[in-house]
């Protein structure tokens, strides 16, 4: 079980091998998780359950990461940016809408993740 | 003549984005079938499972260091140096790089006296300790041993291999990280002197100095901000 407060979390991710990879170890660890694959199926998530984590990828079809956070900016959602985008800018991005948990996946490994989901 | 999309700034970061994807699912996969996620592994299947994380970690840097290398080229590269608590940092690398350790049989060792900030680019400085160490890795011998230290007082990192591997010269060590050493005199890439030019040329955006020596058979590696 996870040491702290997170029960629920969302994970948008269009890519299936990553829910298995971080989805996974986030499961094993007691969080019950729901996913979807684009801000779009975010936004109608969020409309009808309560999550205490959205874990939300960046280069995604229909709607990106980034859209996503727009349209959810001034919320108050407890957000992590995980993304394979390595640069400075989109970190910056993040930060303007509020989110400063930005994380890269080449350096993220799953037990990090869940290290930095349990410092929340 | 029509441009490369390499040469645009949105369309390579987008291809580099799925090059990364790939190669970052093939290293996390193989972790997870070696930590046993999947049930577990066969002793008959131990070392072909190490080699593939070995592989696949040395193809997840390379590739990253392709995209930086773009990055640079394109100028794309903005750099923002602060002070860093940099032994989390590389407790990290040192997890990262575990499967080259493990394939070389190498014993690492983390020593610090006190934990102390650098002044380094945040989204860099993983690049840069991953780096250092893979130098380190490649360059050591078989069942020798790393040592990782800090020196607070020049505010740097100091990686030491205690045993070179024979055929390295002091020359080729000079050559290293410049940029007409990237390529073989076969003309194919190299994962180690391309390693070497990031360091050399990123160390040098963030003002700090990179470099490669031998002492009697011991390798050094250092970054100084």
């Amino acid at each position: 079980m996870t040491k702290n407060k997170i029960k629920k979390a969302l994970y948008i991710e269009d890519e299936p091998y990553y829910r298995t990879i971080y989805g996974g170890e986030l499961e094993r660890a007691g969080i019950e998780m729901t996913y979807v694959g684009n801000g779009e199926e975010a936004l109608d998530e969020i409309k009808k359950n309560k999550f205490d984590l959205i874990i939300a990828d960046l280069i995604m079809p229909l709607m990106s990461g980034i859209s996503f956070l727009k349209e959810t900016q001034g919320k108050k959602l407890n957000t992590i940016v995980l993304t394979t985008l390595e640069g400075n800018e989109d970190r910056e991005d993040c930060k303007a809408l509020g989110v400063d948990h930005f994380l890269v996946k080449t350096e993220t490994t799953p037990k990090k993740l869940l290290k930095e989901i349990e410092k929340l | 003549m029509k441009a490369s999309i390499f040469c645009d700034p949105k369309k390579s970061r987008e291809l580099w984005h799925d090059l990364l994807k790939y190669t970052t699912i093939f290293r996390y996969y193989v972790d997870m079938v070696h930590e046993g996620e999947f049930g577990g592994v066969p002793s008959n299947l131990e070392e072909p499972i190490m080699t593939l994380g070995a592989v696949a970690t040395r193809g997840a840097l390379f590739t990253r260091n392709i995209s930086l290398l773009s990055k640079l080229e394109l100028g794309s590269i903005k750099i923002q140096k602060e002070a860093i608590d940099i032994f989390i940092f590389l407790q990290e690398s040192l997890a990262r790089m575990q499967p080259l350790l493990a394939e070389k049989k190498l014993s690492s060792r983390l020593s610090h006296s006190t934990v102390f900030s650098l002044e380094v680019d945040r989204r860099h400085v993983a690049f840069l300790l991953d780096n250092m160490l893979y130098l380190i890795i490649a360059l050591t011998t078989e069942e020798g041993e790393v040592e990782v230290k800090f020196t607070k007082m020049k505010r740097g990192i100091i990686l030491e291999g205690k045993t070179l591997i024979s055929e390295v010269t002091e020359l080729d060590l000079k050559k290293m990280g410049e940029e007409d050493s990237l390529w073989s005199e076969k003309g194919q890439p190299n994962d180690l002197t391309l390693a070497a030019y990031i360091l050399k040329t990123m160390s040098k955006k963030c003002g700090a100095s990179f470099d490669l020596k031998k002492q009697k058979n011991k390798i050094i590696i250092s970054y100084m901000s």
